[in-house]
């Protein structure tokens, strides 16, 4: 609730629907014209007129007295119409999703009848049949909602139902409706309750338009919808009468849509994990005064190809928190691999990313620090020299294979598209490069993988798409971001072996990300552990491997079991500190 | 499409198991029918000499006996529920007994597995990934089952967080004394926590035998290939 | 792909079935006498017997279902008695209003809707997006008779650009140029509020595309930030969601009740308004069943095109 007030679209909307709401309700007590009186003798009076505020209507009536009778009965009809429809979708949407089957097909496709009509079509059909009038405009519009709220009900529950907590329960002993009302009601509310606030603005848009066209409330019920169409008939010459009951609907409904926003902003659980931001081009660089100490002098190093320094980035999320990457440094020649190991939070992948400004701005911000590649200095470049770099000197495998390809373009089109960002080539000359890649990277029929979409191919597959796409352009760096950890053992392997050949094969420096010694053991000369953003230690692979000096990488090493230890191995104790680090 | 073609295994009482494969293996497809919460299309299984079906007709008296522990540690749990309320329901549904009991129960064993006190009063999403496994051990170990189903517990931890995991369960095996199904893809955990092995392949059993056999001599050349990608990545032994 | 484009082309059988079993029921289960409901209360005994005759209602619902589908079938939806002419005559001529108006509607609806989403959504934060915000949530709170009331005030009244409503000026010849002026102002009220609702849901798609990440992926490739927006983003942003975009065109369909009402058009949705102010059933009955008819078929292209534009469809 506290979160819901902080939130400032919230907050507007609350005053905007309580300034509107609290004199429709108090209408009877305020000292105001009864709505229906009518006097012919002051018809049409000009908002300001004595006695009437907002002037009066072509029978002389108070036009604030009706306008806020109006309101009353619009609230009343669009709350009363929201719980109906509510309820009901709610209902079958429940039911639905929770017993799939034929209970779903039954009562969906059902729904899908109702959602043929357009919804408005649907609501004159049963006006007409039932006669018009405000109980029955009422009912029509309840029923034509029925299906938004059993869609958006349904697929929560289904979401819900499918989760793993819900079989957990049926282990625990638990009946199924008991696991209905027990387990995934108390998910599925807050959907409720959005879907809920998101009609009420509808209700009221809909409930003024059936009135509007003379199908709601009948004359003389003061109603926002039926003043404005008797409002129309005098627009030529008096068009407050017909202008203001629009306002009042339009800014409740405003306040309205306001306060629903928040409200999914409060209980859509993607949202609040801040979903919405959308990172932009290239990570921002924020310099707070002066270069961090003991960068001052850096010049690019003779023989280093890529040099770090101090780099420290913070998630502005975190705000007081200790940055996600403090001062890292590090330097790697051309032709050499460096392989950087930590678990998560280590700040391992910020740092791959940031390499070439790939961390997602918003949130993230590079406080301070130099990045050297080749004579590129990173952090100062222009958008153009970036996308420069990008592609062509430096390139990425990323860890998800099918989710770093897009889903529906074809794969040897991806690859062609590296190939042309970064200079005139034919589409032909670019598919034939694209071939030999494919070759190049062992892919199984490479004719066919060109025309191939990701999903037509494995795991493995995938990732050699995703290395051919990285070597495109020769690139003289490589940065795979844990490249193996999302496909088998057996498959992981090949892709290291293949990763191993195109080093010696192309002599490119090649830095590897991993959370685990082992694999990364496998292809590099040497290693970097990470932890809580900061470097650990950093060495040759074989000298850290045989002798760790830091306690945090014997515990590392520790905790892995070997094959062919069996029993005997004990997985080491956790430092005294690596306790607090588990904890959330 | 057949998830799993023609699979026979026996496990004794008290040992521990572990169910190796890649993806689409089969393995979980196993782990999930072994406790109940999916049918075969064909063949039995028997628990304590009784078809399967008969015995999930009282799920409550099966589901004492036999239980299970995800792979998704946190969406194992309601995250609308409060972790000693999680915890309670299960025993409660399950044995019943008196509120204090109850209590006390879920207590010791919260203790058994690690879990501070306070914890118990956290909703699932301030939780680690490791104190979630570690509430899961706990509810699976509630009712002193005989059999525990393990369906990748520590796949998705960090290292250093797995080892932890993995020592108390080595250590709950000793205490709690339950027959272990443990479901992995990782030969080296097996070799570190199971007395057999069992290698399954799209669906079918490769290998099986004690652990220390078939890691010594594997006979096929599945198993050696999945314990040499095994080898390649390991620190212990640079290749 | 095949296979569900048929799935949807099986399914649209049974739910134009399913809807024409309720337009039938809709006006089957009327209280009191069917004859005189739908003959109107100045209907001479003759016609009314003759009707009962017809309409064979004593037979069972099943029976009069299929005899009534049969004539409408052959375009036979009975007389209209408050436009004194057969249903069809009237349905052929306010459903090619309707037409023009509706495709107009949507059409405005589609480009500034899913244009201002996905510039939004590129734009995030900025004063750009937040203003496209603003007017979006005032657009989807704005009823569209009164935002027609207000163009007319202020297009037609005080600025005199544009025609107040009608399909042509009386005495006028009918020219291309008349009819485009006539349309502009209720296809741009139909357009705009619909639009709206289109805006604020693109924004949203476009917002969690761009996080994914074969976007990262293309920028690691170096491409620009147009091309990745255009070219990456939108396909992947906007083809999952083009059933949603078929559902919109009910929301136009509806809309053209009430602009149709504001601007004297002469199309369906008034027809339908005055047939229910009138109880003129047999009207409403044909009018329903053909805007039923339209929306379920666009809807089948919406998904037919998704299948087609998606190759993780195509299996």
């Amino acid at each position: 609730m506290s979160r819901f007030l902080r939130n400032p679209s919230a907050l507007v909307g609350l005053v905007i629907v309580l300034l509107l709401v609290v004199p429709a309700l108090c209408a009877p007590l305020l000292p105001i014209a009864d709505p229906n009186e009518a006097n012919l003798t002051n018809r049409l009076a000009p908002p300001g007129s004595d006695g009437h505020l907002l002037g009066t209507d072509s029978l002389g009536r108070d036009i604030l007295s009706r306008l806020l009778h109006g309101l009353r009965l619009s609230l009343a009809v669009a709350i009363s119409a929201t719980v109906v429809a509510g309820f009901a979708g709610s209902l079958i949407g429940l039911l639905a999703g929770f017993y799939r089957r034929w209970v779903d097909t039954l009562l969906m496709r059902s729904m899908d009848m109702l959602l043929a009509f357009p919804y408005l079509i649907l609501a004159l059909a049963i006006v007409a049949v039932l006669g018009p009038g405000l109980l029955n405009a009422l009912l029509a519009i309840a029923v034509v909602n029925i299906p938004f709220f059993a869609r958006n009900v349904r697929g929560a529950t289904l979401l819900w139902t499918r989760s793993a907590f819900v079989e957990a329960a049926v282990l625990s002993g638990r009946k199924r409706p008991a696991i209905l009302l027990a387990e995934v009601l108390p998910n599925v509310v807050p959907t409720i309750i959005i879907a809920l606030s998101t009609t009420l603005g509808w209700m009221i848009l809909e409930t003024a338009g059936l009135s509007f066209l003379g199908l709601g409330a009948q004359p003389p019920t003061a109603d926002l919808g039926a003043m404005l169409a008797e409002g129309r008939t005098v627009m030529l010459v008096h068009p407050h009468v017909g202008l203001l009951p629009g306002v009042v609907i339009l800014i409740l409904v405003v306040g309205l849509n306001l306060m629903g926003d928040a409200l999914r902003d409060v209980l859509d659980p993607r949202l609040s994990q801040g979903v919405s931001a959308a990172p932009g081009a290239a990570t921002v660089v924020e310099r707070g005064g002066a270069r961090a100490a003991g960068a001052e002098n850096a010049g690019p190093v003779e023989d280093s190809f890529v040099d770090v320094r101090n780099l420290t980035l913070s998630f502005s999320a975190e705000a007081e928190g200790a940055p996600a990457v403090q001062d890292v440094s590090f330097r790697l020649g051309r032709a050499e691999a460096l392989g950087i190991v930590g678990e998560s939070g280590s700040g391992k992948s910020v740092t791959a990313l940031a390499l070439s400004r790939l961390v997602p701005s918003p949130p993230a911000r590079i406080l301070r620090g130099e990045v050297r590649i080749g004579d590129t200095d990173v952090l100062r470049a222009s958008p153009s020299a970036l996308r420069q770099l990008r592609g062509r000197r430096v390139s990425y495998i990323f860890q998800n294979p099918w989710d770093s390809l897009h889903p529906m373009i074809r794969v040897g089109e991806q690859v062609m598209e590296s190939l042309r960002l970064h200079g005139p080539v034919s589409r032909a000359a670019a598919r034939r490069r694209a071939r030999e890649l494919f070759e190049q990277v062992a892919l199984p029929d490479a004719e066919a993988a060109l025309r191939a979409y990701p999903h037509q191919l494995s795991g493995g597959q995938c990732q050699r798409v995703g290395i051919a796409m990285a070597l495109a352009n020769q690139p003289e760096l490589l940065i795979a971001d844990e490249p193996t950890t999302a496909l088998d053992v057996t498959v992981q392997k090949q892709v290291l072996d293949l990763l191993r050949q195109i080093r010696e094969e192309h002599g490119l420096a090649l830095i590897f990300i991993s959370h685990d010694l082992g694999v990364v053991q496998a292809v590099v000369d040497r290693v970097m552990v990470m932890r809580r953003g900061m470097v650990v230690e950093e060495g040759p692979t074989a000298a850290v491997l045989s002798n760790p000096r830091h306690a945090y990488t014997q515990q590392l090493m520790a905790a892995s079991p070997v094959l062919g230890r069996g029993r005997k191995q004990d997985l080491g104790e956790a430092p005294a500190d690596a306790r607090g680090g588990e904890g959330a | 499409m057949q998830a799993l073609d023609g699979v026979d295994l026996t496990l004794r009482e008290g040992r521990a198991l572990g169910i190796v494969g890649e993806s689409g293996s089969g393995k979980s497809t196993l782990a999930r029918i072994l406790v109940g919460l999916e049918e075969p299309s064909s063949g039995t299984v028997l628990f304590q000499g009784k078809p399967l079906v008969e015995a999930l007709r009282a799920r409550s008296a099966f589901h004492r006996e036999v239980q299970f522990v995800f792979q998704n540690s946190l969406g194992a749990l309601n995250p609308r529920k409060r972790i000693g309320s999680i915890l309670h329901t299960h025993l409660q549904i399950l044995e019943g007994g008196t509120a204090t009991e109850v209590k006390a129960r879920v207590r010791e064993v919260a203790e058994a597995v690690d879990l501070p006190e306070d914890l118990l009063e956290r909703f699932p999403h301030a939780l680690s990934g490791g104190q979630a496994q570690r509430v899961n051990l706990a509810r699976a170990l509630l009712t002193h089952p005989r059999v525990i189903v393990m369906d990748e517990p520590v796949a998705a931890l960090d290292v250093s967080v797995q080892a932890r995991v993995l020592r108390l369960l080595r250590r709950l095996a000793e205490t709690f004394t339950f027959t272990l199904v443990f479901i992995t893809h990782d030969l080296a955990v097996v070799d570190y926590l199971c007395d057999e092995v069992c290698v399954m392949r799209e669906g079918k059993v490769v290998e099986s035998g004690s652990t220390a056999d078939v890691l010594t001599r594997p006979h096929e050349a599945y198993t050696r290939a999945l314990m040499d990608a095994s080898r390649a990545t390991s620190h212990g032994m640079p290749s | 792909m095949r296979g569900l484009v048929w799935e949807r082309l099986f399914w649209t059988g049974p739910v134009l079935l399913g809807v024409s079993v309720l337009v039938f029921l809709l006006m089957a289960l009327i209280p009191g006498d069917p004859a005189l409901a739908l003959l109107g209360p100045y209907a001479t005994e003759a016609n009314l017997d003759r009707l009962r005759a017809q309409m064979a209602l004593d037979a069972p619902l099943w029976t009069r279902y299929f005899t009534w589908i049969g004539q409408v079938l052959q375009g036979d939806f009975g007389y209209a008695y408050s436009v004194d002419r057969p249903v069809a005559e009237e349905l052929w001529e306010r459903g090619r209003a309707t037409l023009l108006l509706a495709s107009a509607g949507y059409l405005v609806c589609l480009l500034l809707g899913v244009g201002a989403g996905v510039f939004a959504a590129a734009r995030q934060y900025t004063w750009i997006d937040r203003s496209l915000s603003v007017v979006s949530m005032v657009g989807i709170s704005t009823p569209a008779f009164w935002l027609g009331l207000l163009f007319v005030m202020v297009f037609s009244i005080h600025l005199q650009w544009l025609p107040s409503g009608g399909i042509q000026t009386f005495g006028e010849d009918p020219s291309a140029g008349a009819l485009l002026r006539h349309l502009a102002l209720p296809a741009l009220t139909l357009g705009l509020v619909a639009a709206a609702l289109v805006a604020r849901f693109v924004r949203t798609q476009m917002l969690e595309v761009l996080r994914l990440d074969f976007v990262r992926t293309a920028r690691a490739k170096g491409a620009g930030e147009g091309r990745i927006l255009w070219c990456h983003a939108v396909r992947a942003g906007i083809v999952p969601v083009l059933p949603v975009l078929g559902l919109q065109a009910g929301y136009v369909l509806g809309g053209a009740v009430y602009v149709e009402t504001v601007f004297q058009w002469p199309g369906l949705g008034r027809m339908l308004v005055e047939a229910v102010t009138q109880r003129d059933l047999l009207l409403v009955q044909g009018g329903v069943l053909l805007v039923a008819t339209a929306y379920v078929l666009v809807n089948l292209a919406a998904d037919v095109l998704q299948a087609v534009l998606d190759p993780r469809l195509q299996k």
